[in-house]
């Protein structure tokens, strides 16, 4: 009824899905690291449809690293925290 | 590929693919926009702009130039080409007859509108190219013959895809 | 010399054309007396296209032998606005259906208005009539009628309803299952069974029964699929007064298939009376919903017949409204007529072709969370942006710009759509906050509840329609300007919520959920609902504070989130599920009887630290239930799985289960339509199916105990995995009986899933 285009579910799968030869030869270790990347992109699906972008693949990047830098500062704070400790 | 996208204007040429054939034409209204502006009539709901735009390697120029309209009924296709101020630019019809195969409507209705869709498409061809595409529908139904029998008659070129062509084999050109 | 006339009052019940080239109206007077009227009633059509064309239709015309009235006329088209067109007025009712298909398959190049409005919607549109109005007539002594007028509105909350007869009818057992003997007669005071093997003592009485009581409705089970033709056939020898009135003949409407919504809908044979409704109620859709009350409802806000309303999808109601807001105007209705969509770019279409925003939800267990939504959003949005097919993209000097689409909405000219559903957007808040305040023992409980799903029902087809490509007023680009402010409204209730300090667990379409320390009574969730409405102009509502709620994740990848798929208790003790087994159609009653009861144990805890003292329980329950299974207790409906046909069943290369229960009952003469249900058992070994209704029972010990137990097992991983319970747990426990049930499970304001 006046869809066209596919969702931002079924755009995802499919940019996931161009990667499977990618995937297929890493190690079995850096496959999981990439299915990380990957969930990490899923969490940001309803901004990636909202941006409305030509090429979404480029939306999910950016999800990708700005899950990663959420990572980073929460290890900063922790690495932080533990100096605080052991200085007092 | 390039003998479709150097149609000579006067004319409009026919394509006669598979279902699952069609992403092509996706393919080629990227090419074509790449040379100027392009317009695209969408009778089968198959502008999909991802791969467009992939093809297109998200040049926003390029896919501002492609103007797109959709019918989801008979009528609407009618009413779609109608409507369609003429040229100059080259237009690219999707799926012309896959709202023609609703069997709600009676076939007499079906082949008056397509009369009058082929009437406008050849006089938006007049001076700019165009190209139409069929796609060959799952269930063949034979009432849907006569319709298929009308746009190859009115088009000035037909061109079938490899999976699409039927026996004996003219010409493919993909 | 005016005719002597003399006053009725009373409800009105049915109105069709009848043979004498007038209407036949059916009252049900104050007094109690039924009144059989007739009105006079001309109805027009427009054809419009070129003037020789017209000419020539014109002469057409003239030589039926039909009394008709021609003119040449303007009226207004939604989108091209004022239009000559030729005015058909025909004085006889019943003849104007014939003639314009005549008409139109002699010019099918022209185009034609106002040509196919059933009747009701054209008396609706002219009187304000609608079934159970209450009216005041003038009539003669040949029942004719003078003048009427309408008394009451279907705006109206509380209305007086006349006392109805309801007589009941119904095999005494499912005909699809086995060949019923008796047929079961009900009314308020007596209830009694004929015996079909007697057929003339059966229509005997029946004939006897539809005389005294003459009822106003005929209450059947399966009376449009088998007892009412059944009936019909033995009347063929002892006639029977089905209608009141016995001049119109009853012809039955054949059953059929047909694709809409994106999906194969099965409409069962049906069977109109006259005089009098027949409703069978399962083949009324929605009934389990609303009941009666629901239908009346209905019928009184759509001005569509009784039997009609009750057997039609919401769309038609929908369009049956439009309808008669179109005529009212004196807006033309179009027959064939469609607009095309506007060329956009192929940027613009990446904007515009998208749904509601849907977030992945925080997964886990939350406390105080409360669960705020916009009231019938894209009704809302309609009707307070003022968006119709004809306002979309109109050039005029108020237009507004709608957000991310370069497209303008006029603000100014109210437009059909929002006419339409302003009246009926407003009853539904009226009710919803009456029923708020209203204790469920008030006499209006029921009723208004009834009310409250069909209007629901009804908006929630709106918003389709408005785009749907066989819609008269409908517009893609009217759908698309709907799901944008969506958006806009749902982001902007998103900030209103980050900027009052409120945590955002999950949004859907129309709904967020939010969390706030320290927040957890009504009082304190109150400012944000202020906030959320100035910012977006909406009704908005507090659906309530759950004392906690699990979202939950994917079973194929537990970190990944599942938008719509949680379940909550709230604080008044109710529990909310979405998108889980129980929520499934075609879950078995057994499956989903099961997953309640676990949800209904875990809605007992205080609170979410209570929670794991709710497991033991839950695992008996468990193991009680496993047992039952295995040791054959389990009654055979619990097990069925419920599947619908969809069209392509024929194209199917391997035989899915369903395929296979549709060759079962096929091979014994039953065979299945398109878009109807089947009803299937799993069993081991070949062909693994067995389809429910066949005339051989199943064997009892073939149930695939395996498979229903794994199914078991899944649903209750599925409550069970947010109290933080392992499949490898669950086996343990459950199948193994182990002793000692370690609590995996740290009690605090929001955990995440343990990792697997």
């Amino acid at each position: 009824m006046g869809r066209t285009l596919p969702s931002i579910t079924q755009v995802f799968l499919q940019e996931q899905g161009s990667f499977a030869r990618f995937r297929r030869a890493l190690r079995r270790s850096d496959q999981l690291a990439l299915d990380d990347l990957f969930a990490a992109a899923h969490q940001h699906l309803a901004a990636a449809a909202y941006a409305s972008h030509a090429l979404p693949f480029e939306v999910f990047l950016l999800a990708m690293l700005l899950e990663e830098h959420k990572e980073v500062m929460r290890l900063r704070q922790l690495v932080e925290e533990s100096h605080a400790c052991s200085n007092t | 590929m390039n003998a479709l996208t150097n149609l000579a204007s006067g004319k409009w040429g026919l394509v006669i693919v598979t279902r699952e054939e069609r992403p092509v034409l996706l393919t080629l209204a990227a090419r074509m926009a790449e040379r100027g502006p392009l317009r695209v009539l969408d009778g089968g709901n198959q502008f999909n702009a991802y791969p467009v735009a992939r093809a297109a390697r998200g040049r926003r120029d390029v896919l501002t130039r492609i103007q797109v309209s959709r019918a989801f009924t008979c009528y609407q296709m009618l009413a779609l080409l109608e409507s369609t101020p003429g040229p100059p630019c080259p237009f690219l019809l999707l799926d012309l007859l896959d709202t023609f195969y609703d069997e709600t409507v009676p076939l007499i209705a079906r082949q008056r509108l397509l009369e009058g869709c082929l009437h406008h498409l050849a006089r938006l061809s007049q001076q700019a190219s165009g190209l139409v595409s069929i796609s060959i529908p799952r269930i063949s139904n034979p009432a849907n013959s006569s319709l298929l029998e009308a746009v190859q008659n009115a088009a000035h070129e037909v061109w079938y895809s490899d999976l699409s062509t039927p026996e004996p084999q003219p010409l493919s050109l993909f | 010399m005016p005719a002597r006339t003399h006053e009725l009052t009373g409800w009105l019940l049915d109105l069709y054309p009848n043979q004498e080239g007038w209407i036949t109206l059916w009252l049900l007077g104050e007094n109690g007396q039924r009144y059989r009227l007739h009105q006079q009633f001309p109805v027009t059509f427009y054809v419009a296209g070129p003037s020789e064309r017209l000419r020539s239709v014109w002469r057409y015309l003239q030589e039926q032998a039909i009394s008709l009235h021609l003119c040449r006329a303007e009226r207004r088209d939604l989108f091209s606005g004022m239009t000559t067109v030729l005015a058909v007025e025909v004085l006889n009712p019943g003849q104007q259906p014939n003639l314009f298909t005549r008409l139109s398959s002699q010019f099918p190049d022209l185009t034609y208005y106002d040509a196919d409005i059933p009747l009701s919607l054209r008396h609706a549109a002219l009187y304000g009539t609608f079934p159970l109005a209450r009216c005041s007539v003038d009539v003669d002594e040949t029942g004719a009628i003078h003048r009427i007028s309408v008394l009451d509105s279907p705006w109206e909350l509380d209305l007086l309803l006349p006392p109805l007869r309801v007589l009941a009818l119904e095999p005494d057992v499912d005909p699809a299952h086995a060949e019923p003997r008796q047929i079961v007669v009900r009314t308020p005071r007596a209830c009694f069974a004929l015996d079909l093997s007697s057929p003339r003592i059966l229509m005997v009485s029946l004939k006897a029964m539809l005389s005294r009581y003459d009822p106003d409705l005929l209450l059947t089970a399966w009376g449009d699929t088998w007892l009412l033709p059944r009936l019909l056939k033995l009347a063929k020898e002892n006639p029977l007064p089905f209608s009141r009135d016995l001049d119109h003949p009853i012809v039955p409407r054949a059953e059929r298939s047909y694709f809409a919504y994106g999906q194969v809908i099965y409409r069962g044979q049906q069977i109109h009376l006259f005089g009098r409704w027949h409703i069978d109620i399962y083949n009324a859709v929605m009934y389990h919903d609303y009941g009666l009350e629901g239908i009346w409802e209905l019928a009184r806000v759509t001005s569509l017949p009784v039997q009609t309303v009750a057997r039609v999808s919401p769309g038609t109601g929908i369009s049956a409204m439009q309808m008669v807001t179109a005529l009212r105007k004196e807006i033309l209705v179009p027959w064939h007529k469609q607009q095309a969509e506007r060329p956009k770019t192929a940027l613009e279409l990446l904007a515009a072709d998208q749904g509601g925003l849907v977030y992945q939800p925080t997964i886990g267990l939350h406390q105080n969370v409360a669960e705020i939504d916009f009231i019938s959003m894209y009704p809302s949005i309609m009707a307070h942006f003022n968006i119709s097919p004809e306002t979309v993209g109109a050039e005029r000097p108020t237009a507004e710009l709608v957000p991310e689409l370069d497209m303008i909405v006029d603000r100014e000219q109210p437009g059909l759509v929002p006419q339409t559903l302003s009246p009926l957007l407003q009853k539904r808040l009226k009710i919803k906050s009456e029923l708020a305040a209203m204790s469920k023992w008030d006499m209006r409980y029921k009723r208004y509840k009834a009310c409250a799903s069909a209007h629901k029902w009804l908006l929630v087809t709106c918003f389709g329609y408005l785009g749907y490509k066989n819609a008269r007023f409908g517009r893609i680009e009217a759908h698309e300007a709907v799901t944008a402010y969506g958006r806009e409204i749902l982001l902007r209730a998103k900030e209103a919520a980050e900027d009052l300090g409120f945590n955002v667990l999950h949004m859907y379409v129309d709904g967020l959920w939010v969390q706030k320390p320290d927040c957890s009574q009504v009082q304190d969730f109150q400012p944000l609902l202020d906030e959320i409405h100035e910012r977006s102009g909406l009704p908005v509502a507090l659906d309530g504070i759950y004392r906690w709620v699990a979202f939950l994740p994917s079973r194929l990848d537990q970190r990944v989130p599942v938008p719509n798929r949680y379940f909550g208790v709230f604080q008044d003790g109710s529990i909310k599920v979405r998108g889980i087994e129980l929520r499934r159609h075609d879950s078995p009653a057994f499956i989903t009887e099961i997953q309640m009861q676990m949800l209904e144990i875990l809605a007992q805890a205080a609170d979410a630290s209570h929670l794991p003292n709710s497991l033991p329980e839950i695992y008996s329950l468990l193991r009680r239930k496993l047992s039952d299974l295995r040791a054959g207790r389990v009654p055979l409906e619990k097990l069925l799985i419920c599947q619908r046909l969809s069209r392509e069943m024929g194209e199917y290369r391997s035989p899915s289960p369903v395929a296979q229960a549709v060759q079962q009952l096929a091979e014994v003469g039953k065979p299945t339509r398109p878009g109807q249900s089947i009803r299937f058992l799993y069993l081991r070994g070949k062909p693994g199916v067995y389809a429910w209704n066949l005339p051989e029972p199943p064997d009892k010990k073939g149930v695939d105990t395996a498979y229903y137990a794994e199914l078991l097992l899944r649903a209750a991983q599925t409550v069970l995995t947010p109290l933080g319970a392992t499949r490898k747990q669950l086996d343990e426990w459950v199948l193994h009986k182990a002793c000692s049930i370690p609590l995996p499970f740290q009690p605090g304001n929001q955990f995440t899933t343990p990792g697997l």
